[in-house]
C-alpha cells in the first residue's frame, strides 16, 4: 500500500513536470533575442501553520497547535506554464497534553510525508490554487500510564491557497489545507487528520 | 577381639563371597591405593573417590594420607609416581599420634607375593606380609591380621574401636545375615555434633507455638534434619553396589533402618558413619485378656472405667483440667475414629507398618502414610485389631457417659503393627518411625505424652536396656515436654520388664487393680519400672462397633491411664517438664499390694489429682472473651509459688487482641506474670468491623489509549474504637480468589485507585488491619 502511494505520488510529479515542459518546447515568437524563460520552476517552502484537529478528543487532551513543514513543487515557470505544479511535502506536529481525568503527561507526534497536484488558477504575482493529493501519515503516542501506542497509515488530503511570487525567485505561500486518516493504533480507532491552515515561504530556482 | 573383630569379620564374609585370600597386615598406616590391577577410582571433577572416600586432584595428581602420590586420570586408573615431599602420614605421630575411630581398608591379596615393585605403595613402619596388600583412606588403623586361603580383592574393613557390646551385636547380625542372606537392622549414624543439635531442636519446640518461634523450630530442626540426612546420604553412598535397601530414614533421631546383605554389612562394619547397630526386631502386643483379674470398684456402674475415680480423674476435671488443647499420641494397632468414644475429637492418623513381606501394610499400600485413614485399624479377623482403639478410649475417650482419663484431649493415633499370619506384629524400625513422627509434630500440634502398649518378650531387671533405638527418639520427645508411656509387659515376671519399657527414660507402667492390687500377669521390676496404674479390668471402647465396648485386663490398659494424666497435667501446668510430672505421680501416688510388691521397693500407683495439687500452690484463671483464645487454654491452671506463667493471647479470625485485664493490663502479649497468688487473668479480644466502603468507575484516557478507573472510598468503622487500625487493605476478586492490590494508611484519605480496571464490573473487598496485623471483616462493593 505504502508503496502504491509513492508511486503515485511520483507519477503526479512526473505529470506536471510534464505539463510544464510542453510550452517550454514552443521557441519564443517575438523576442528571440532575450533568453527564454525557464520552463520550469522549482520551489522549496518552509511551512508553519495552526492545525485544527478533525477529532474533539485530541483538540481536548493536546489542543490546536503549530505545523512544520517543508515542501518542494515543480511545475512550469509561472509565466509560461500550464497550470499543474507538483507538490510533495514533509510535516511535523507534535503537541503535549494530559490525560483526560488523571491530568498525566501525554506527548504526540504526527509526522507525514503528503504529495500531489496543484492546479493555478490563474497568472501573475498572487496565483489561487487549489490541490489534492496523498499521504503517509505516522502516528505515535507516548505517556507513562499506558507506554507507547503508534501506528502509520495513509490518508488523503486537499489544499486550497495563494502562492505569491513579488519577485524572481521569492515566494510566499498562504494556504488551508485539510487532511483525512483515521487509525487504531491501540484502544480507540481515532482521526489524525484535520485542517492547517499556515503560510510558507521559499525560493523558486 | 576388640581390635581385630571389625575387619576379620568383615573379610570373612567377603572372603565367602569373593574366595581368594586375604591378608592384612594393619601395623601401620598405609593409606594409599593398592594394586592387583591398576587401582582404578571415580573421578568426577577435581575430585577421585577411591575406595569410598573422596580425595581432592590438583594438577591431576592425588596425594594420600600416607603421602604417596598418584595420577589420576579421567578414567580414575591410578599410577603412582612417588611421594609429597613435605607431606606428614595421616595418623603419625609428627600429626599428632593415632587418633581414636576407625579405618576402612581394602585388601587386594593374591595367592603369591606382591612384590614391592608390583605394589608401589610406601609402608611406614612394617611391611606387609607376603601376599599382603592393604588400603585404607583416612583413619588410622589398629593391628589387624586376617587371612583368606584363595587370592581376591576383599574388602575389609578395619577396627575401629566400637563398644564392646556394638561389636558383639555386629558379630551376631553378621553371622546371621550370612545364614539368612539379609538382615534387618537399625543402624545409629554418627552425626557430628548431634547430641547440641538434637537438644536446639527441642528446645525451639515443645509445644504449639507461632511466629518467630515456629520459624527457629522449624531452622533448628532443618539444621538437625539436614546433619543426619547428610551422614546417611554417605552412608548410602558408602553401601552403593552391596545389596542393601533403606527400610527406614528418620529426621530427627540418628538412625537408618536398613536391610543388609553381607557385603552391606561389612561396609557397615568399617563405615566412619556407623557407631552401633541393632537388629530390627519385631515386637508384640502385650496380650490382654478377658476381664477377671480385678473387678470394677463396688458400686461404679459397668459402663464406667471404675479406674478413672481410682487415679482421681474425675477430681482433676472438677478443676477444670480435661485435657482441653492437648493430644495423646497413641501408637499401637491403629484406632477405629468413628467409635462414639470418639466423636468431636481431632484425631491425626499416620501409619508406619513395613509389613512381613510385600510394600507395606498401610492402608495405601505401602508402609508410611499419613492423614485421614492413615490409622485406620486392620479387619477384625487380625488378633486384637481392636487393641489400639481400646487404648484410646483409656486415654482420651468421651462418649458422654464414658470417659478416658483426658477426656477432653485429642488423639495422634499412629499405626505402628504390622499383619503377621493372624496377628499383628510390629517392626522396631516402625515404632522408631512413629516415635519420629510424633516429634516432628511437636511444633504444630500440643502434645502431652505418647502411649507404647507393646513390648518385647525378652525381660530386663538389672539394667536399663538403653542400646535401645528408641531411647533416642523418647529422650528427644522428653527434651521437648513430652512423656513417653511404656507398658511392662504381661508376663507376670517379678524379675524384669520387657522392651521398650526397659529404656530408662520412658515411663514404664505396670498394672493394679482398682484395690491397688498389683495385677497377676503385670511385669514389675524394681530398678526400671516407673509406675502402677489400673490395668484389669478396665472397661472401654473396642472395635467391633461404633458402639461397642469391652473390660480388658493387661498393662496395655494401665499405660494409657498414665498417658491421659499426663495431658491433665499438662494443662494444669503446661511448662511442666516431664521429670516434674513423674516425680509429682510418684510422689503422690498410692501403695500397692500383691503381686511383686513384696520385698521390692515401692512403685506408686498414680493419682493425677494429688499431683495436680502437689504441683502448684496457686491457681491462675486465665478467661478469653468473645473472639479468642489463650495458652494455655482459658480455664484454671496450677503453679508453684514464683513461678512465671506465660500467658499468649490468640484472636480469631477477623478480631484482635485488645489488652489484658485481671492479673495484668496493657497489651504485651504474650504475658508473663509471676504467680504469687491465686488470680484470674482475662485477654479481651474484639471483632474488627468492615469499614463502609463505595466505589465509582471513571474513564481516563489519552488521545489514543483509555484505561478504567475504579475509585473506592470508604468511612472508618465506628465499631472499631478501641482497635488500633492503622491501615486498610484492598482487594481485587477474580474468579472468586481475592488478591491484594494494596494498602492505605488509616491517616491518609480514605480512598484507593484501581488502575486500568477491568472492563467489566469488578468486585472489590476493603477490610481494616490493625497495628497487630490482624486483619477485620471486609466490605465488599461492586463496580462496573
Amino acid at each position: 500500500m505504502r508503496r502504491v502511494h509513492v508511486v503515485a505520488l511520483l507519477v503526479m510529479l512526473s505529470a506536471s513536470a510534464a505539463s510544464a515542459q510542453t510550452p517550454a518546447a514552443k521557441p519564443p515568437a517575438r523576442r528571440p533575442s532575450k533568453p527564454a524563460p525557464p520552463p520550469m520552476s522549482v520551489m522549496v517552502l518552509g511551512h508553519y501553520g495552526v492545525f485544527l484537529p478533525s477529532d474533539s478528543a485530541f483538540k481536548g487532551i493536546y489542543g490546536n497547535g503549530g505545523v512544520f513543514g517543508v515542501e518542494l513543487r515543480v511545475g512550469s515557470s509561472p509565466a509560461k506554464g500550464g497550470p499543474l505544479v507538483g507538490w510533495l511535502e514533509a510535516s511535523f506536529r507534535q503537541r503535549n497534553g494530559s490525560l483526560s481525568f488523571t491530568h498525566e503527561a501525554t506527548k504526540v507526534s504526527v509526522n507525514a510525508i503528503e504529495g500531489g497536484v496543484l492546479v493555478r488558477l490563474g497568472r501573475g504575482t498572487a496565483v489561487p490554487y487549489v490541490g489534492a493529493g496523498g499521504g503517509y501519515y505516522a502516528f505515535a503516542e507516548t505517556n507513562d500510564p499506558f507506554g507507547q501506542a503508534k501506528q502509520s497509515k495513509p490518508g488523503y488530503c486537499g489544499v486550497f491557497g495563494v502562492m505569491i511570487t513579488p519577485g524572481k525567485t521569492l515566494v510566499v505561500d498562504v494556504r488551508v489545507k485539510y487532511s483525512a486518516v483515521s487509525m487504531k493504533p491501540a484502544d480507540l480507532t481515532i482521526k489524525v487528520g484535520g485542517l492547517t491552515g499556515g503560510i510558507g515561504v521559499g525560493f523558486r530556482f | 577381639m576388640n581390635k581385630n573383630f571389625r575387619a576379620a569379620a568383615a573379610a570373612l564374609i567377603l572372603a565367602l563371597a569373593f574366595a581368594p585370600a586375604a591378608i592384612v597386615n594393619g601395623q601401620d598406616r598405609f593409606l594409599g591405593p593398592s594394586t592387583g590391577g591398576p587401582p582404578t577410582g571415580t573421578v568426577k571433577g577435581n575430585t577421585l573417590t577411591y575406595n569410598g572416600t573422596a580425595y581432592k586432584r590438583v594438577d591431576g595428581k592425588v596425594t594420600f594420607p600416607d603421602c604417596t602420590v598418584f595420577v589420576a586420570a579421567d578414567s580414575g586408573e591410578l599410577t603412582p609416581v612417588g611421594t609429597a615431599p613435605d607431606c606428614v602420614p595421616a595418623g603419625s605421630k609428627a600429626a599428632g599420634g593415632v587418633p581414636a575411630g576407625g579405618a576402612v581398608e581394602e585388601i587386594a591379596a593374591t595367592s603369591q607375593p606382591a612384590s614391592p615393585a608390583a605394589a608401589p605403595l610406601r609402608l611406614s613402619g612394617l611391611m606387609p606380609e607376603p601376599g599382603l596388600l592393604l588400603i585404607a583412606p583416612i583413619f588410622p588403623v589398629t593391628p589387624v591380621a586376617v587371612q583368606a586361603s584363595t587370592p581376591a580383592r576383599v574388602a575389609v574393613q578395619a577396627a575401629r574401636e566400637l563398644p564392646q557390646r556394638a561389636q558383639a551385636e555386629f558379630q551376631r547380625l553378621i553371622a546371621k545375615a550370612a545364614v539368612d542372606g539379609a538382615v534387618r537392622v537399625i543402624v545409629k549414624l554418627d552425626v557430628p555434633d548431634v547430641s547440641n543439635l538434637m537438644a536446639a531442636s527441642a528446645a525451639a519446640g515443645a509445644e504449639a507455638q507461632s511466629g518467630a518461634a515456629q520459624v527457629s523450630r522449624l531452622a533448628a530442626d532443618g539444621q538437625l534434619r539436614d546433619a543426619i540426612g547428610a551422614v546417611a546420604q554417605g552412608l548410602r553412598a558408602e553401601l552403593a553396589g552391596t545389596g542393601f535397601a533403606v527400610n527406614r530414614q528418620y529426621d530427627f533421631i540418628p538412625f537408618i533402618a536398613l536391610r543388609a546383605s553381607p557385603a552391606s554389612m561389612a561396609t557397615l562394619l568399617g563405615s566412619p558413619r556407623v557407631i552401633g547397630i541393632e537388629e530390627d526386631v519385631l515386637t508384640t502386643l502385650d496380650p490382654v485378656e478377658p476381664a477377671g483379674d480385678g473387678a470394677a470398684a463396688s458400686g461404679e456402674s459397668p459402663m464406667y472405667n471404675a479406674a478413672l475415680t481410682v487415679i482421681g480423674a474425675p477430681t482433676a476435671w472438677g478443676w477444670g483440667y480435661t485435657g482441653q488443647g492437648w493430644y495423646v499420641g497413641i501408637l499401637d494397632t491403629g484406632i477405629r475414629k468413628t467409635h462414639q468414644m470418639f466423636a468431636g475429637k481431632t484425631i491425626l492418623e499416620a501409619c508406619f507398618a513395613s509389613g512381613s513381606a510385600g510394600p507395606g501394610d498401610c492402608p495405601n499400600g505401602t508402609a508410611t502414610m499419613t492423614g485421614p485413614g492413615a490409622a485406620a485399624h486392620y479387619p477384625s479377623s487380625y488378633t486384637s485389631f481392636d487393641h489400639g482403639t481400646h487404648v484410646s478410649g483409656i486415654a482420651a475417650g468421651n462418649d458422654g457417659s464414658s470417659f478416658g482419663v483426658a477426656k477432653s484431649a485429642d488423639i495422634i493415633a499412629i499405626q505402628v503393627f504390622s499383619k503377621s499370619g493372624s496377628s499383628v506384629v510390629s517392626w522396631s524400625s516402625d515404632s522408631l518411625a512413629g516415635l519420629n513422627y510424633l516429634y516432628s509434630l511437636r511444633g504444630t500440634y500440643r502434645i502431652a505424652s505418647a502411649n507404647m502398649s507393646l513390648g518385647g518378650s525378652t525381660l530386663y531387671n538389672a539394667s536399663p536396656c538403653d542400646s535401645d533405638s528408641r531411647k533416642a527418639a523418647i529422650d528427644a520427645l522428653r527434651a521437648a515436654g513430652i512423656a513417653t508411656a511404656i507398658a511392662t509387659g504381661n508376663d507376670g515376671s517379678c524379675g524384669g520388664i520387657s522392651a521398650p519399657a526397659c529404656i530408662s527414660s520412658a515411663i514404664s507402667v505396670g498394672s493394679t487393680t482398682v484395690a491397688d492390687v498389683e495385677s497377676s500377669f503385670s511385669n514389675s521390676s524394681g530398678n526400671l519400672q516407673k509406675l502402677f496404674a489400673p490395668g484389669s479390668a478396665i472397661y472401654s471402647s473396642t472395635g467391633a462397633s461404633d458402639s461397642s465396648f469391652g473390660t480388658w485386663n493387661g498393662t496395655s490398659m494401665a499405660t494409657p491411664h498414665v498417658a491421659g494424666a499426663w495431658a491433665l497435667m499438662k494443662q494444669a501446668m503446661p511448662g511442666g517438664s516431664v521429670t516434674d510430672f513423674l516425680n509429682a505421680l510418684r510422689n503422690t501416688g498410692a501403695g500397692t499390694t500383691g503381686g511383686c510388691s513384696s520385698g521390692r521397693v515401692p512403685i506408686p500407683r498414680i493419682n493425677v489429682a494429688n499431683a495436680i495439687a502437689s504441683m502448684g500452690a496457686y491457681t491462675l484463671t486465665i478467661q478469653a472473651s468473645e473472639f479468642g483464645t489463650t495458652d494455655p487454654v482459658p480455664g484454671p491452671t496450677r503453679w508453684v509459688p514464683g513461678a512465671e506463667a506465660t500467658i499468649t493471647a490468640y484472636p480469631a479470625a477477623y478480631s484482635d487482641f485488645v489488652g489484658w485485664s485481671g492479673a495484668a493490663t496493657g497489651k504485651t502479649n504474650p504475658v508473663k506474670i509471676i504467680v504469687n497468688a491465686n488470680a484470674t487473668l482475662t485477654a479481651n479480644f474484639q471483632y474488627i468491623y468492615a469499614p463502609p466502603s463505595s466505589g465509582r468507575r471513571v474513564t481516563n484516557r489519552s488521545f489514543s489509549q483509555l484505561e478504567y478507573i475504579d475509585i473506592l472510598t470508604w468511612t472508618p468503622n465506628g465499631a472499631n474504637q478501641g482497635l488500633d487500625v492503622n491501615r486498610y487493605r484492598v482487594y481485587v476478586v477474580t474468579n472468586g480468589t481475592p488478591t491484594l492490590l494494596g494498602e492505605v494508611a488509616a491517616s491518609a484519605p480514605l480512598e484507593y485507585w484501581h488502575r486500568k480496571a477491568p472492563g467489566a464490573s469488578t468486585q472489590y473487598l476493603i477490610a481494616a488491619v490493625t497495628a497487630n496485623d490482624r486483619e477485620g471483616a471486609a466490605f465488599t462493593i461492586t463496580v462496573q
